[in-house]
This record gives C-alpha cells, structure tokens and sequence, in this order.
C-alpha cells in the first residue's frame, strides 16, 4: 500500500533515473558549466543547500530556486483565486517575496512549503483587495491572445474546456489537482502531503475524488449538450 | 476489495505511486480481472490524465516565465507590486474595450515600461539607488563570461546568472561561452563567444567584436545597438530594434552582417543612409557603409548558436518549444522519408545541428512527443522520436518506457530502439513488434517494461 513516509527519493542512488531527473536537469544545467556531465552529479541539490548558496552571494542559485518552485505556487494561486491570470501576478509576487526574505527562512530545507505559505498570504491579500473586483482578463470574450491564435483547434478547445471544469472544484480537491498537474513530471503523493500538511493517503484519496467529480462535471456537460 | 478502495487504487497506479510488486497492486488486479466496471472506470481515468496533462501544459510553461519575471524583478526596483502589474494588464484589456479614448490613453502611460521604471526611480528613496542603475540581468549563462564595471579599464570579473550589470558595465565572453542578458522590461540580449559589448544605457547597447541577438517585447521601447569595431575609423552603425523584432548582427572589424530575425528593423550606416530590413532579410556592412542588401538569410542557421543558451532553459520553455519545433520541420524537409529504420539516414545540416549537441536536445524532444500540441503534425513527432532513438541518455528510460503506448506506432518502434540501445533488452517485444501492436498489447507492452524497470531500480537501493 502506499508510503506514508516521505521518501528521500534525491538521496537515493538510482533515483537519478526516474522521470524527475528532466526537473533537476534544468536546475544542473544552469550552472553555468557548458560540459557539465548530468552522471556526476546524480543527486540533487536540495532546497536548503540552494538557499544557502543564495544567502552566500550566488545569485544563480536564486534563479534556481525560482524555477523549482514556480510551477507549484503557480498551482496554488490558481487554485485560491480561480483567476489563472491573477494567478500569475500573485505567483510572482509571492516568489519575489520568498527570495527577498531568505534571510527570515528559519529552517532553509523548508523552503518550498515556506513560499507556498506566502503565496497562500498573497492570494489572501488579493481577495480582500477591492481590485479583485475590477473587471477580470476573463470576462473579455477574445482578450486572450495566445488562445484565440489556436481558436480553431479542437483539442485546446477541449483543453480550455477541461481547464474551466477544474477551477469549478471545490477548493480542497482542484488544489490537489492543479498542484499534481502544474508539474506532472517528478511530482509524488509524498511531495504533496509535505506541501499541504497531510498524509500520503489524503493526496491520494483527494485526487482520486477530484477526477471522480470532474468526469461526473464533464459528463453532466456532455448529457446536456445532446 | 470493493470499488471504492479499487478506484482509488487505480488513481495510485496512473500516478506511479504503486509499483507491479506491490501486493495492494496485485489485489488491484485480482479485482479488474473479475469487475468489467473497474475496468471501464480504469480505462476511462487513464484518458482523463492524459487530457490533464494536455490541458495543463499551457500552465507548466506559464510557470517558467512567472520564475524568469520573479527573477529579473529582484535586481529592480523593490516597489514592483503585484498591485500595479494587475491592475496595468487589466488596464490594457480596458484599452480594448473601452470606448474613452482620453482616459484609455492614460492608461496606456501608466503601464508603458519606461514610464513605470521612472515613476519607480521617483519613489524610491536614495538609499536604494544602486539596484535601480542596474540596466539588466545575467539570466542564463554557458562558459566564462566577465564583466568590467563602467570607468575601468581592466578589471573583468567573472559573472555568473543572476548577476546584475550596471549602466556603462562591459560584458565580454570567451570563445565558447554564451550569455542571455535579461533588461527589466523583458527585452533579451544574446552574446556569442568572443564577443563584447557595453550596456550604455537603458536602451542602447554598444557591441564591439562579435554577436549579439536582441529581443524587445511588443510594448517595450526600441533598443539601440550601436556597432563600433572600431572607434578611431568612426565606421558607427547603429540599429534600432523596434517592439516585436529580433535582430542578429555579427560584427567584426570591417565588415558586419546584420539579419532580421523577426519584424521589420531599421539600420543607420556611418554616412547616415538608412535600411530597412524585414524578417530573413541580411545585410552586409563594409567599414560602416550598408551595402546592398544580400538577399534572405537562413535565419535557423545564422542564429544556431543561440542553442547552447535555449538549451539551458528546459524543455518547456515556450522558446526552446519553437525552436525544436522549427527544427523538426526543417529536418523534415531535408529528409522527407519517416518510414522507421533503425539507422541513421544521411542527416542534413540543421539534423546534424541537433545531432553534434547530443543528449543535450533529448529533453526538448521528449518534451515535444509529449506535447499536445506535436499531435498536429505526426510527421515531426516521429521524426522527434527518431532523433530520441540515437540521442536519448540513460535518464530517459522512463519516459521512453511512456512512449511504448504511445497511439503512433512509429513513435512506440523508435522508443522500444532506443530501450534496446540503452538496456540491451526487448522483454520478448522487438521494435518491429511493438510499431505493429494493437493498443491493448502495446500497454501490456508498456507494463511489462514498468515492471522491469521498477525492479532495476529498486535494486539500486
């Protein structure tokens, strides 16, 4: 049955074959050694040894820590706010926070579920501000450049339209869902349950209820349409 | 086992959170071999994480800017607030819609870079001065860059990515480095090796030797590129790369070549004379003076070695996804046959472009078979999974295993190639086999490989 300890999946030796190995590439690469060879370094820097480059003066690792993390913040806006586009301005901020306020991190190794803390503050902050209530980017039918370019398409119709399905959720179950889905690759049940402070079973249990009532919304949408 | 507890079981196995030998995976099984309910509902989650996937895609590249934009706004102004950034893109679509062209045009002004940058540096008290003198960022870079700070004269320091350089800082690189600078509005400059340039303003970069790439974004300000080989002979020439262009110009000491890499741009020769250049368009410049034009460019080609730095980004950077997408089309060109074979065919220039960097494209093109977006043109994707094949390192295993269902049966002949390569097995299945597989035996196929592999690994620990 399933784990419930976290694994320590960058620690252990084969670990640099599996699917999450694309995710550190990224991180390796932009060290800025052009013949790096990925074999040597078959264990990822974790979070606090990044966060300690960082504090020591090395900007890139700030870069690094960024673009490890973004696509989960990223999730965790669009999953508070429903807005994707909002979600991509709290998503900033909330990371620009976490890297300005490294030196307030008490424990550097809980770096991820510490910004995650902030972006839950900055979507906090945005749905009391009164300018949620401005005129959303979605309600302009066409503002979106980048969809309607592939306006023709089916299948980012059907995507569009599955996207849509998920922000209707309830909160608990499409935050599961987007956060596993931002970044499907090297994303695990233990990974989760660390971010949202629950176990291994609960990630699985809510992701299976998420996919559960989203064929029921999407098949409720296909009833109607006949 | 009843299908409440199956189903969430099933979810666990879509997941890879439940390996073949585990013995709630077993009793999974005893339970889909005697309910033909579970069995659709399996069937019917599978198709659902793919169209997730699918769906999401869009996000997971949205997400690497958000992180480059998070980046570029430390080295800026601290007063960057999500406040402003919001309320500025939802002016803009204001714009559009609004019919008050006065109050729409403020709104214009009050998201223009420039202008925020100034009303920034207004607010910003004197103490924080020096973060704003930077003009840009070091995003990313390969081999050894330097910069020397403005009013010296030799005294380069090694730069690496996230450094910020200042108004009137030098930036040079060695042979074989390259560096992508990156300015607060977004406007991206590119060196090559064995190149130098002064950043002398906000919007003027001064290239001495070598190439240099620019980008603007479509709402920034033009950028100014001044070449200046050589100041004594005062053969200036300087380019302005409008909002939506991209420009590569290679300079040397006498001649120069400049190419539109995208929109349309203007170049000013040292007598003063004007060209208008429009995307593949090149011209040549001899000691300063245009020459006439020399034709279309091929602008893959010319800009070939951005690819050590787009390589750097990931496989999901909307960029590096272009680029390997044109790629693919061109070799698709040069080689037009995508009948399977386990050999390499004669590759052609832009294939051996990919060919001669190796493993190092292996990301980008699993990214691309995975894409939804490849599914619009098969022919690229084979030929993706082709290079895949030959290209694809140990750490692909995985996603090659992926590949073995794939509904291509091109794709699947060169993944289950390319897992012989690596491993030296087939598991009973030969890449001929697994190309002309019913969809049911490709996914058994794809188990049996899982299941192998999950044993590999575990010996590892």
């Amino acid at each position: 049955m399933l784990s419930r300890e976290p694994r320590a999946r960058a620690r252990r030796p084969y670990d640099f074959f599996n699917r999450s190995y694309w995710f550190r590439r990224v991180d390796l690469h932009t060290s800025g050694d052009d013949n790096i060879d990925l074999r040597r370094h078959g264990v990822l820097e974790s979070d606090g040894e990044m966060v300690c480059r960082a504090r020591a003066g090395d900007a890139a690792a700030y870069g690094q820590l960024a673009r490890r993390w973004a696509a989960r913040v990223l999730a965790v806006c669009h999953a508070r706010t429903g807005d994707r586009h909002a979600a991509e301005d709290i998503a900033q901020e909330a990371l620009l926070r976490g890297l300005r306020g490294l030196s307030s991190l008490a424990d550097p190794e809980k770096f991820g579920p510490w910004v995650i803390g902030i972006a839950v503050r900055t979507c906090l902050d945005w749905r009391k501000s009164p300018k949620r209530n401005e005129v959303s980017f979605d309600a302009y039918a066409g503002a979106d450049v980048t969809d309607n370019r592939a306006a023709g398409s089916e299948r980012r119709e059907q995507a569009e339209r599955l996207t849509r399905e998920v922000e209707q959720l309830p909160e608990a179950y499409r935050e599961v869902l987007m956060l596993y889905y931002y970044q499907r690759d090297g994303c695990t049940y233990s990974d989760l349950a660390e971010l949202l402070g629950v176990s291994s079973a609960t990630i699985n249990a809510r992701l299976t209820k998420a996919r559960q009532m989203l064929r029921q919304r999407m098949m409720s949408e296909y009833e109607s349409q006949r | 086992m009843n299908c409440e507890e199956a189903e969430t079981l099933i979810s666990a196995r879509i997941d890879g959170e439940l390996s073949a030998s585990d013995p709630a995976g077993v009793a999974l099984d005893g339970h889909l071999a005697e309910c033909a309910e579970c069995r659709a509902a399996e069937n019917a989650m599978s198709m659902q994480d793919a169209a997730l996937v699918r769906a999401f895609a869009r996000e997971r590249r949205v997400a690497d800017a958000v992180a480059a934009r998070a980046v570029a706004s430390m080295s800026t102004s601290p007063s960057t607030s999500m406040e402003q950034r919001g309320s500025a893109r939802r002016w803009v679509i204001g714009l559009a819609a609004s019919v008050i062209a006065a109050s729409a045009l403020i709104s214009v002004a009050m998201v223009w870079p420039g202008h925020r940058e100034k009303t920034q540096q207004a607010t910003t008290p004197p103490a924080t001065q020096p973060a704003v003198e930077s003009v840009a960022q070091v995003a990313f870079s390969t081999g050894d860059v330097f910069t020397c700070p403005s009013g010296k004269t030799d005294e380069w320091q090694p730069v690496r990515a996230g450094a910020a350089i200042a108004t009137g800082d030098r930036v040079r690189t060695s042979s074989a480095a390259r560096v992508e600078l990156v300015m607060a509005d977004g406007s991206q400059v590119r060196l090559n090796g064995e190149t130098e340039a002064t950043l002398s303003g906000e919007r003027c970069v001064e290239l001495k030797q070598g190439q240099l790439w620019s980008a603007v974004p479509d709402k920034a300000q033009p950028l100014r590129v001044l070449a200046v080989p050589d100041a004594a002979a005062r053969d200036e020439v300087t380019v302005l790369t409008p909002p939506g262009a991209r420009i590569d110009f290679r300079c040397e000491p006498g001649a120069s070549v400049l190419t539109a890499v995208g929109g349309s741009l203007k170049v000013t020769d040292t007598r003063g004379a004007e060209a208008h250049l429009s995307t593949g368009n090149a011209i040549s410049l001899i000691n300063g003076l245009a020459s006439a034009r020399s034709g279309t460019s091929d602008v893959l080609l010319t800009t070939r070695w951005l690819n050590d730095l787009l390589l750097l980004k990931g496989g999901n950077d909307p960029e590096v996804t272009a680029r390997v997408t044109e790629l693919l089309k061109r070799i698709d060109q040069e080689n037009p046959s995508t009948q399977p074979t386990a050999g390499v065919v004669a590759p052609g220039p832009v294939e051996q472009i990919v060919r001669s960097q190796g493993e190092r494209w292996s990301n980008p093109l699993a990214c691309h078979v995975r894409s939804p977006e490849s599914l619009d043109d098969p022919s690229a994707r084979v030929t993706a999974a082709r290079l895949l094949a030959d290209l694809a390192p140990p750490s692909a295993i995985a996603d090659l295993i992926g590949l073995l269902s794939d509904r291509d049966g091109k794709v699947r002949f060169y993944a289950a190639t390319a897992l012989h390569r690596l491993t030296g097995q087939t598991l009973g299945r030969t890449p001929a086999e697994c190309s002309t597989d019913s969809p049911a035996t490709a996914a058994q196929t794809q188990r049996a490989w899982q299941a192998w592999w999950d044993r590999q690994t575990a010996g590892g620990t």
